[in-house]
């Protein structure tokens, strides 16, 4: 028995029709308040039972043909320990990185309640990781205080709205779907109304964005 | 930066140890000794901000500059001097290149400095 058939009696022989059909209409569910409200977190709790779903078909199938299933789901495990490896690395890197904020940082603090710290680098970064906002000296050295305000607004929102980027990447990955954290202009728009428009345009400009004039052009709009 | 790989004697001036944009700016450190990157850019405002900013980072890594943070002003700043002038930075690649050869050809190498040097006398 092969194809259709087989995979069918399977599943009916593993007695988890019942299971699999009530996951599929949780999953179904989660994906229409997805589709309307556009929110991640049923995204993300879809894309999970989805991988639910996908892990008690493999598990379920008793043939020789999934052999090379159990070896692809080992690599994927390798890999997740591996990329696991290289985060803790890199959390190592960002730690040693950190210097002393300077005393105007602790009103815009104050300000959003969130935890900045700043990194010591030219470079240009604004980003977010484990409910902790990163600025660098070579932002910081480029703004006024509203602008850098604008900037952490922007970032505010990633830190409560935006998925986990790695868990959202293996989400996708699991449950074969795909990934959407394309939040920009919603973090752009929320900067907008905490910072004002002007400040955010400026500080975009000032730190030579790529985009800036598309942005600034949409939210203009 | 100057990694002995990367050692181009077929370039001119500073280029040969450095890539154009570090010798531009490590120039430029020599002759004012003390600046601050937003005036570093200035002199520099054909390169993009990330361009300029990547370089000095570099720079600092590799010893060649240093930054001190600067918190007088309303702004934090770096401030950015070279580590040696240019003689100093000079001897510091003629080392690296002398230990190199030196790991390759051994005395030979010594011998050869040695009447290189009889020979500019």
């Amino acid at each position: 028995m092969i194809g259709v058939e087989c995979f069918l009696s399977c599943i009916v022989e593993s007695g988890l029709v019942y299971p699999l059909m009530g996951l599929i209409t949780i999953t179904a569910i989660l994906l229409f308040m997805y589709i309307f409200k556009r929110n991640y977190e049923s995204l993300l709790a879809s894309q999970s039972t989805l991988t639910v779903i996908i892990s008690v078909n493999l598990f379920s199938m008793n043939c020789d043909m999934f052999t090379w299933v159990w070896i692809y789901l080992g690599i994927i495990l390798i890999g997740t320990l591996l990329m696991g490896l290289v985060k803790h690395y890199l959390e190592l890197q960002l730690d040693r990185n950190i210097i002393r904020s300077p005393p105007y940082l602790s009103e815009i603090k104050k300000k959003f309640k969130v935890d900045i710290s700043v990194l010591d680098t030219q470079k240009i970064k604004a980003f977010t990781y484990k409910n902790r906002i990163y600025l660098s000296v070579g932002l910081l050295e480029r703004l006024e205080k509203d602008e850098i305000m604008a900037v952490v607004a922007h970032e505010v929102y990633h830190l409560n709205h935006s998925p986990n980027k790695l868990l959202s990447s293996l989400l996708a990955l699991t449950s074969l779907t795909f990934r959407r954290f394309n939040d920009e202009h919603y973090a752009d728009q929320y900067a907008v109304k905490t910072a004002g428009i002007h400040n955010l345009i400026n500080a975009l400009k000032k730190l030579e964005i790529r985009d800036y004039k598309k942005r600034a052009m949409k939210l203009s709009a | 930066m100057v990694k002995i790989e990367r050692i181009s004697l077929d370039k001119e001036g500073l280029t040969k140890f450095f890539s154009p944009n570090e010798a531009r700016i490590l120039e430029l450190l020599w002759e004012k000794k003390k600046m601050t990157s937003p005036e570093i850019r200035q002199q520099c405002n054909d390169l993009s901000l990330a361009c300029v900013a990547g370089t000095l980072d570099r720079l600092a890594k590799s010893g060649f500059v240093s930054r001190t943070i600067d918190e007088t002003g309303p702004r934090v700043r770096y401030i950015y001097s070279p580590v040696g002038n240019r003689q100093k930075v000079g001897t510091k690649i003629c080392e690296k290149i002398i230990d190199c050869l030196v790991d390759t050809f051994g005395t030979s190498t010594v011998d050869s400095i040695g009447k290189n040097r009889k020979r500019g006398n």
